[in-house]
């Protein structure tokens, strides 16, 4: 069954163009309807937790299926994600003279994004992590303009880079006897050794380069010249999501916390998470283009989840899992917002925003909203994470960890700046009328954006059963 | 009961949803769902208060954390103060408002400000307190750049930066101090700061006492607060000088009796913040020409007389009862004064849309409802005997001329103390002085050329306005005349939030020693009035006319010659950092 689920996508995302439709609208049915039915199909397989798929290889490797909590708590996070951003795209597209092809592979990406969440060892995980990686440049490379080619190759050098520091950090791995299973607590079946730490760091930096960690984060800034279709779900949400889940996965099921806390291999990634989130949070601050700055913004809160995964305890697995998971709901909502802006403005600086709230009531209120979750403005979600992050540091009590609790406060102050300015721009700057944009009428566009700010504000006020899953996902428990 | 808190809090939030529904085209609907809604909400504080059974709410998984709202007498009496505020206020908008822009928006915020407000009166923990805390400094935001002119938005920039540090400052120190406590909730707190180890404390207090300052223009956050209360709609400057400034004050009375309850180096430090508060908010004050400027320099300095109360609650320990009285009693007047000024300040303002004294001088000569109104505020702020400034300042001058009295027991040394004393009396005389300045100018002179347009005028308030101010004066008036029957049982219920002791004996106001420490402020007043008033601060135009001029050295301005700089050094700092970095690493690697 759950083999069935993560193909799915793959086959109705293949059929699409070889489809003949006859009008525009079961076109547009057709694409939200499969994406619909996969993303269910998806979250009925991962919530019956189907038992393991194994499938052996040479050499004693496998690659193995399962889903459980951590994998539930994600992928389903993706199955809600996916076909809104499906909807919006379905407006933002619609002049688009390839979209057939863009939608078949937006479509078919459910796939391995599913299968990374339900990966059962370190060799699925990693071949399901590239998969998505070098499957999304086809994505990234859809316009035709230079800028987003040249960005497109980026990606894929940035990429090669990653996939040669995890190859070779499982080789090592490999080499010193131990096995890549994910078990909580560790699944080495050897005790960690100096050896076994350096892949753990070259493993953690090659998943780092995906979350557009410092210093290999400047593919992301840079791929957002692509549809916002695009940047929205895939980069800012799937592929960011693929490194910290890599991480997460890395950490506390493969490597187990005991051999690593307190080592090199702790502190070092640990530093450069903290740098990211100040350094992210300063060129955010430094770009005016809208999207641009949302992507900077991203590769920051790539900092905090990495941050309270290398924390290596518990609570800092809950505050990291949290935020990856707020975090996705609120950046695509920002992206989505930031793209009707351009789409229907036809502006792309922060400057540019302003007065436009009259004629975009809808678009102006999920990006307020989401900006609000980003600070972390209480009771929206960002808090509960950051909270949990700054717990968590807290109750680790060492040099490195008030550090980090310093940068999610001045990162909090920047992310105040960098996404009130817009929305205050946008809302009481005020513009002479015909410079103006017409109003829009209500389209996907719009009620996908309108789900998305019901959601972020839903859960704001109910979200104790995420809390508690997360924190059983992170005591072992589910 | 203990629902009663809860729809306390959500009741405005839900007035707030439908004023937006409402719009702009229901506004009469809208003000008076916000009157109503306002009236309900004192009504309910009032129950509370009267049955004196300190109900409490808790939601243990409210955002993870919990969410605790209790009322006790002290938070009962602050949200009915802050409801009969929201509600008198509302009543002035329909004047006020009539020929604005964007009144919608300003109701909604309003209701959503009053709803965040209540939240945080009632809060029993600090992470309640500082949910509704955050959101009430982004609601407000809303009456800052109300006007929408260059200087709101420049005033408004300086207040969401002011507010969003002092926020994440705050977050902060609540984040230390959960890790070192392990608990946030008021009782716990209080119970475990005694057994911990003093020094640990400091810095989450210190931080969280920045964070609380900030909203209430404690000495150096205060660069915001003479900008943004009179570039604010005057029903809004009233709400924020009158009650949102107390927010800041809830916090610190938290943080101060709970963590550093006999704690004398936290005394000496809120002691030395609050005498600061106190002379530079009166010499600001003095300095103005601009009625609405003047009242909120007035605000931060009162914000000194109280922050002194609190120090000396912690100075005193133990024999802190007049302290606690003077701290509470004054909060509640300084609030109740500050709505009577601030609505007159409204009236004049929306007759004439001009503020500077130079240009409304004389417009309430014969207006003698608006000129009754305005002395009792004046009159009660500046401390004058039978009024309500009096009681609260008399105690709070007690209670250091108490704690001289102790040292000098001891055989300390009480200098700085009586030296604190003085700046205490000169500060009342430079209110007394500063209050003048403002009455004389409004109903005594004329003004030079528009005198006759002025007395041509029909009647200044409508009745629904007259109404307003009326009543909010009386209370006031009413409030002050029998501080041993009225004030000082409230102010004993009040006292159990504070861990204080109601005093041994009574208090008699009137007694020859008090009488002799309050006038010795007047006599200052008015020995500094024609002296530095009429003589320094006023010139001679070409016309002959005597103008009001502001002496107050323009480049002497904190957040002009300091701040702002700063604040751009470090912002080029970062990104020259970060551009650095962005470049040489992306280049190495790539090109």
């Amino acid at each position: 069954m759950i083999i069935v689920a993560l193909l799915l996508p793959m086959v109705l995302g293949a059929l699409l163009p070889a489809i003949n439709f006859k009008n525009r609208r079961s076109h547009g049915f057709y694409i939200e309807g499969a994406v619909l039915i996969c993303a269910a199909l998806g979250a009925w397989a991962l919530l019956k937790a189907p038992a393991p798929a194994t499938l052996s290889l040479l050499g004693g490797q496998s690659l193995a299926l399962l889903s459980d909590g951590a994998a539930r708590i994600l992928g389903l996070t993706f199955c809600v994600l996916w076909p809104l951003a499906t909807l919006f795209a379905l407006e933002y597209m619609v002049h688009d003279l390839r979209q057939d092809v863009f939608f078949a592979r937006y479509i078919a990406l459910l796939g391995p994004a599913l299968a990374l969440c339900v990966s059962a060892n370190l060799l699925t995980l990693l071949i399901m992590y590239h998969l998505i990686h070098f499957g999304s440049l086809p994505l990234s490379s859809h316009s035709s303009g230079e800028r987003a080619q040249i960005a497109a190759r980026r990606q894929l050098y940035y990429q090669l880079v990653s996939l040669v520091l995890t190859v070779a950090g499982y080789v090592l791995l490999l080499s010193a006897g131990a096995r890549g299973r994910f078990v909580y607590g560790g699944g080495l079946d050897t005790a960690v050794n100096e050896r076994l730490r350096i892949a753990f760091v070259l493993l953690a930096l090659g998943f780092g380069i995906g979350a557009a960690q410092f210093p290999f984060h400047s593919w992301l800034p840079q791929v957002t010249t692509g549809p916002t279709a695009t940047t929205a779900l895939i980069h800012d949400v799937l592929l960011v999501s693929s490194g910290a889940y890599g991480l997460a996965r890395l950490v506390y099921w493969c490597f187990g916390t005991g051999g690593l806390t307190g080592t090199w291999a702790q502190w070092g990634p640990l530093a450069l998470a903290c740098l990211t989130i100040v350094y992210g949070s300063i060129m955010a601050f430094r770009v005016d283009e809208l999207k641009p700055r949302l992507a900077y913004s991203t590769a920051s809160n790539m900092g905090y989840v990495f941050f309270g995964l290398l924390l290596m305890t518990p609570q800092g697995l809950t505050g990291g899992l949290l935020h990856l998971i707020f975090h996705a709901l609120a950046k695509m909502t920002l992206f989505l917002a930031a793209g009707t802006f351009i789409l229907r403005t036809g502006v792309h600086t922060v400057q540019d925003m302003r007065g436009t709230a009259s004629r975009l009531p809808v678009t102006t209120t999920a990006f307020t909203v989401s900006s609000f979750s980003m600070i972390g403005l209480p009771p929206l979600l960002g808090f509960l994470s950051k909270w949990t992050l700054a717990q968590a540091a807290g109750a680790q009590n060492s040099v490195l960890a008030w550090v980090g609790m310093g940068a999610l406060l001045i990162s909090a102050v920047l992310t105040c700046m960098y996404l009130l300015i817009p929305a205050v721009e946008a809302i009481w700057i005020s513009r002479s009328a015909d410079a103006l944009p017409s109003r829009a009428v209500g389209g996907p566009i719009d009620i996908s954006l309108m789900l998305l700010t019901l959601m972020i504000l839903g859960l704001a006020f109910v979200n104790s059963p995420l809390f508690d899953a997360v924190s059983r996902v992170a005591l072992g428990q589910g | 009961m203990d629902w009663m808190l809860v729809i306390l809090v959500i009741l405005p939030a839900l007035g707030a949803l439908l004023c937006a529904v409402l719009g702009s085209k229901h506004l009469r609907l809208s003000y008076g769902l916000m009157a109503a809604i306002s009236l309900v909400e004192l009504a309910l504080c009032a129950w509370v208060f009267a049955m004196a059974q300190n109900p409490t709410f808790a939601v243990s998984r409210f955002i993870g954390l919990g969410l605790r709202l209790t009322g006790d007498g002290f938070r009962a009496l602050y949200a009915g103060v802050a409801s009969f505020m929201w509600l008198m206020t509302s009543l002035l908008l329909p004047q006020y408002m009539r020929h604005g822009h964007a009144q919608s928006r300003y109701n909604l915020f309003t209701m959503l400000t009053m709803s965040a407000t209540v939240g945080v009166f009632l809060s029993d923990d600090l992470v309640t307190c500082f949910l509704f805390f955050e959101i009430l400094s982004f609601t407000s935001y809303c009456w800052v750049i109300h006007e929408q002119t260059p200087q709101a938005f420049r005033a408004g920039a300086t207040y969401l930066a002011i507010a969003v540090l002092g926020g994440m400052v705050m977050l902060m120190g609540l984040m230390m101090l959960q890790a070192r406590l392990g608990t946030l909730s008021f009782d716990q707190l209080g119970l475990l700061a005694q057994e911990a180890d003093p020094a640990s404390l400091y810095l989450p207090g210190v931080l969280i006492l920045t964070g609380f300052g900030a909203k209430e223009g404690m000495f150096p956050l205060h660069v915001w607060l003479p900008k943004a209360h009179p570039v604010a709609p005057a029903p809004a400057s009233a709400l924020l000088s009158g009650v949102l400034t107390k927010v800041g004050v809830f916090g610190i009375l938290v943080v101060s009796t709970r963590l550093f309850f006999e704690n004398a180096l936290w005394g000496n430090l809120l002691l030395g913040v609050g005498l600061i508060n106190m002379a530079l908010g009166a010499v600001l004050a003095l300095f103005s020409t601009d009625l609405k400027r003047t009242l909120a320099c007035s605000s931060m300095s009162q914000i000194g007389f109280i922050l002194i109360g609190i120090g000396m609650q912690s100075l005193l320990g133990e024999h802190n009862a007049l302290a606690a009285q003077g701290t509470v009693l004054h909060m509640l007047n300084h609030s109740l004064i500050k709505l009577v000024l601030f609505m007159a300040a409204g009236v004049v303002y929306m007759n004439l849309h001009q503020l500077n004294l130079n240009d409304i001088r004389g417009y309430g000569r014969g207006r003698w409802g608006l000129m009754a109104c305005f002395l009792v505020g004046a009159a009660s702020l500046s401390g004058i005997p039978l009024f309500s400034g009096y009681a609260s300042k008399t105690l709070l001058h007690e209670s250091i001329v108490e704690y001289i009295v102790l040292l000098e027991e001891q055989g300390l040394n009480s200098g700085w103390y009586l030296a604190a004393e003085w700046v205490f009396i000169i500060s009342g005389g430079l209110t007394f002085c500063y209050m003048t300045k403002l009455f004389v100018a409004l109903f005594i002179e004329k003004h030079p050329t528009r005198q006759a347009e002025f007395d041509a005028r029909g009647r200044s308030m409508q009745s629904l306005s007259a109404l307003a101010l009326g009543i909010s004066a009386l209370v006031l008036f009413l409030w002050g005349l029998w501080p041993e029957g009225i004030m000082a049982p409230l102010a004993n219920r009040m006292l159990p939030f504070l861990h204080a002791h109601e005093p041994a004996h009574a208090v008699h106001f009137l007694a020859p020693v008090n009488l002799i420490g309050g006038g010795k402020s007047l006599v200052i007043g008015a020995l500094l009035y024609p002296t530095l008033v009429r003589g320094w601060l006023m010139k001679k135009d070409a016309q002959g006319h005597r103008l009001y001029v502001n002496r107050w050295p323009a480049w002497l301005d904190l957040e002009d010659a300091a701040y702002r700089p700063l604040l751009r050094l470090l912002g080029k700092l970062g990104m020259g950092i970060a551009r650095i970095l962005d470049r040489s690493l992306d280049q190495m690697l790539f090109h």
